[in-house]
């Protein structure tokens, strides 16, 4: 899903659950093919390798009676381009991001009533969610200071900040879109399209 | 007749040479009319000759509910209302709730599919996250565990689990099954 969506091969950083790796080398793989020995008997199988350019790190958390004791990260693919680059292992952005979900869909709140009957209207909440969160929602971390204006004679209160949207942030939006805006949006259909979700 | 090439607007009519493609210049406004939501425009497509109205491929199309309702339970869709909730506040049932939430993500998703492409990221992080859809919990224990079902209560249940009992004459109190 994110392979269609992203420019080449980023780094991956995750916890310690073992699925990711098997995942990752499955959509970013290099195939090496063995060359028929001419003996009886099945050819071997091509080989899947993980991608040259595929940076997988791990931060594996070690909690002791509900207490972080020890915070161990670990790379298990792409050491050197991880070090060429620079990047640190983390997943406090997604541990952030995690709860902006639980404290905007009511589903999603732990030890509540309001939890989701239907796993298509989920998927429907955070499909909104995420469209509005991208394009709608300005977010703090991003704005900027507007530059110094002369003081209106009418207003007390001057805006002080220029907000931002993360697909501002992106380049992919040059705006703010209304919440309006996000319900009628009309675009010209995609000759390339690649699946999303 | 204005005839203005940032209407935004593609013909709707997917037998016209030009189906979906924007301002191309054969979009042109010729009327309005008065809707709950105020006055609304009314297009046509010189190519095939077919009007159609601004609201058509959007979440408003064909409702009659004024927009700013149905933008105020979307908002509070994704403020952590819950949907009984807002089926109380706005007067509407949840099924109405739900339709707009199926029209709005649809649009969401058509969204993602033209802007989130080829992004140049650095770093992805991966994560899970647990929730619970439909808990199968209740229905899963057995006849003899009655006291434990009885704590995990009524919240913690799916609908089709929870069947209040009918009261024996109406405007009765409903009470909670036997559990």
């Amino acid at each position: 899903m994110t392979a269609a969506v992203v420019l080449g091969v980023p780094c991956f950083f995750s916890d310690g659950f073992s699925c990711y790796l098997s995942a990752l080398i499955e959509v970013y793989h290099t195939l090496t093919t063995f060359p028929r020995t001419g003996k009886p008997g099945r050819p071997k199988q091509p080989l899947k390798e993980p991608h040259p350019e595929l940076v997988y790190g791990q931060v594996i958390k070690k909690k002791q009676k509900g207490r972080l004791q020890e915070l161990v990260s670990r790379v298990r693919c792409g050491a050197k381009r991880l070090e060429e680059l620079g990047l640190s292992i983390s997943t406090s952005l997604l541990e952030r991001l995690n709860l902006t979900l639980r404290h905007a869909l009511a589903p999603l709140v732990r030890k509540s009533a309001s939890f989701c009957k239907d796993r298509t209207q989920m998927r429907r909440r955070v499909v909104l969610f995420q469209a509005f969160y991208n394009f709608a929602r300005p977010h703090m971390s991003l704005r900027g200071p507007l530059p110094d204006q002369e003081p209106h004679a009418s207003g007390l209160i001057q805006p002080k900040w220029r907000h931002r949207t993360p697909g501002m942030a992106a380049g992919l939006t040059d705006h703010v879109w209304t919440f309006r805006e996000l319900l009628t949006a009309k675009f010209e259909p995609l000759h390339n399209q690649s699946s999303s979700g | 007749m204005r005839k203005p090439k940032d209407w935004g607007q593609p013909c709707p009519n997917s037998d016209c040479s030009h189906y979906r493609l924007m301002n191309r210049g054969n979009i042109s406004a010729i009327s309005t009319y008065l809707t709950q939501s105020g006055k609304r425009r009314i297009f046509l497509c010189s190519t095939c000759e077919r009007p159609f109205s601004e609201t058509r491929d959007t979440v408003f199309f064909d409702l009659k509910t004024p927009e700013e309702k149905i933008i105020m339970a979307l908002k509070m869709l994704l403020v952590k209302v819950a949907l009984s909730d807002i089926g109380f506040v706005l007067g509407v049932t949840e099924a109405t709730v739900l339709e707009w939430l199926r029209r709005a993500a649809q649009k969401a998703e058509e969204i993602n599919a033209h802007l989130l492409r080829e992004l140049p990221v650095t770093q992805v992080q991966l994560d899970e996250m647990w929730n619970f859809i439909r808990r199968k919990h209740a229905k899963e224990a057995g006849p003899g565990r009655r006291e434990h079902r009885v704590e995990r209560g009524r919240a913690a249940m799916g609908v089709d689990q929870f069947r209040p009992r009918m009261p024996a004459h109406p405007g009765g109190v409903c009470w909670p099954p036997d559990l």
